[in-house]
């Protein structure tokens, strides 16, 4: 029944700025990455390029994630299919669950689309292939990046559907794009949601300065910070009224 | 009594105003019920309850028997509904929004789908986007989504807003025929009377949150049609000549000295002589006629919408 639900969701999609997302969110970054590296350093590496490109994305992600959970949930409300998915005989959480997995599996496909795109940039920027272990390397980084990205979507989506209004999720997104700039470089930066994934790829990709005890801080952190705003968010979707 | 839907005591306040306040409705199995309000009397707030859409702050809703409790949503694969204006993916065509709704609804037969657009008349419309459809065409595939998973009860809120003449005309065919040939139990929401009066059997009237009255159709006609009015000094007598002299027996002592005479509409002059004749004083006799209309606005104290 949750696969059903979310090739529904999937299917709604269609259409619509969604390949946009991803091409921009995939592409992009990588692009760019390749620009700078090769302006900003003599010699272009493999290494340099996968975190200036996980980094381009993860300032993008902020805004982009939110735009898309904007389409996902706001959308219903400003096309009011609102008022007839909630009449169907599937509880309310389902279809919250079933979003959230669409989100989810969007998020890891343009983290896919951005690692295939950082390689064909590469191959042409480095001029030799990267080598298996650094493959593995950042492919796991990449995973672990659209996870952190994920972690404070409910509160996304608890904006979302408390203004009902897709132009919501682009405000939500530019207040963590500020939330970003203004923590990035700080001390406290790492444990901050919308900072942890750069702040990972910053001190962990080239340098794995980061101990034991700030690992498990960011776990629990983000840990907390999506389960807190899950229930809120979940809670809230599953009874909120519903008016045009 | 077979209840489809029934309501008890359903109220929804918001702060101190109540929009809804204690209603208590009863829908029988193969109603068409019209459910009849001005603008902002409650009925959408009274639909959206009954879909689940909206809590109430007190009362029940009765669904094919069971009461309906917070979160329960079974009963929905057996309600078709069309809230206010129906919403569509406006990205998707026709078909694949049903296509949505399909297996949301859990249909597994394929069929149900091409035979809603069948129904409808959207069959030709089937790839086109929902971006380029009329509103006409969009309450069109929102009937064609309501039945698709053949429900035996239809919610129809306004379903007529916004549509010509034409569509208007289509859409109380297409309820009364349902109601005839599939034999599915309709609630029809309206602010307009005359949609109201053409394809209810049962109508439930909503002012400021209250339900006034719930009459079936052919009981609030009778309450309405057309009669002689006699003002006499002897009812007694004058209902004896109706019935002894004249063969009169469908008519009723509305008052001391006042009698309404529900046949023979035209023979007032006959009635008039026969009375007079027998020494039965004729103080008055006309003929009267309550229209539907002005029962709804003395049941509403006010101006009621017939457009």
């Amino acid at each position: 029944m949750l696969a059903g639900m979310v090739y529904t969701e999937l299917l709604k999609l269609k259409r619509t700025i969604l390949p946009w997302i991803v091409a921009l969110g995939g592409i992009l970054p990588a692009c760019i990455a390749l620009l700078m590296v090769s302006s900003e350093n003599s010699k272009v590496t493999w290494e340099l390029l996968a975190v200036s490109s996980l980094n381009y994305m993860n300032m993008s992600a902020l805004l982009l994630i939110a735009v898309f959970i904007g389409l996902i949930f706001a959308g219903e409300y400003n096309t009011n299919t609102i008022s007839i998915l909630f009449t169907y005989p599937v509880s309310r959480f389902r279809f919250y669950i079933g979003k959230l997995i669409t989100i989810l599996i969007v998020v890891i496909v343009i983290y896919l689309v951005l690692f295939i795109s950082t390689l064909a940039f590469g191959i042409a920027g480095v001029k030799n292939f990267p080598s298996g272990e650094f493959l593995v390397k950042f492919f796991k980084f990449s995973l672990v990046v659209a996870v952190l990205n994920f972690v404070f979507v409910p509160v996304t989506v608890l904006a979302c559907n408390l203004v009902k209004g897709v132009a919501t999720s682009v405000v939500t997104g530019m207040c963590y794009v500020l939330v970003y700039m203004c923590f990035l470089g700080s001390d406290s930066g790492l444990y901050i949601p919308v900072c942890t994934p750069s702040m990972i790829i910053s001190n962990s990709f080239v340098s794995n300065s980061i101990n034991a005890t700030d690992s498990r801080s960011i776990i629990l952190i983000a840990g907390i910070t999506f389960l807190i705003s899950f229930l809120i968010s979940a809670v809230n979707y599953s009874n909120s009224d519903i008016y045009r | 009594m077979d209840y489809i839907l029934r309501t008890i005591n359903l109220t929804k306040s918001f702060k101190e105003e109540k929009a809804v306040d204690g209603i208590n409705i009863n829908v029988n199995k193969g109603d068409i019920y019209g459910f009849l309000g001005q603008n902002g009397a409650g009925k959408t707030t009274t639909i959206r309850m009954i879909m689940g859409l909206v809590k109430s702050t007190m009362g029940e809703v009765v669904l094919f028997g069971q009461k309906i409790l917070p979160g329960e949503n079974s009963h929905f694969s057996r309600i078709g509904s069309i809230i206010e204006t129906p919403g569509f993916y406006p990205n998707l065509t026709a078909v694949e929004n049903l296509e949505i709704h399909r297996r949301l609804m859990g249909v597994t037969n394929k069929g149900y789908l091409e035979e809603a657009l069948e129904v409808t008349g959207m069959t030709e419309a089937r790839n086109k986007k929902i971006s380029g459809f009329s509103l006409g065409m969009k309450q069109r595939l929102g009937i064609a989504r309501a039945l698709l998973h053949k429900p035996e009860l239809l919610i129809l809120d306004e379903p007529t807003n916004g549509l010509d003449p034409v569509g208007i005309k289509e859409m109380r065919r297409l309820i009364q025929d349902l109601s005839a040939r599939r034999k599915i139990t309709v609630l029809v929401s309206s602010h307009i009377l005359s949609e109201i009066q053409q394809i209810a059997t049962r109508i439930g009237i909503i002012h400021k949150g209250r339900l006034l009255e719930e009459i079936d159709y052919e009981a609030l006609k009778k309450k309405n049609r057309s009669y002689i009015e006699v003002k006499v000094n002897d009812d007694k007598k004058a209902s004896f000549l109706l019935e002894k002299a004249l063969e009169i027996n469908d008519y009723l002592v509305a008052g001391l000295g006042l009698i309404r005479i529900y046949e023979r509409l035209n023979d007032s002059a006959n009635i008039n002589r026969v009375l007079s004749e027998n020494d039965v004083e004729v103080s008055s006799i006309n003929v009267a006629n309550d229209s539907l209309e002005d029962y709804f606005i003395k049941l509403i104290g006010g101006e009621f919408n017939v457009s």
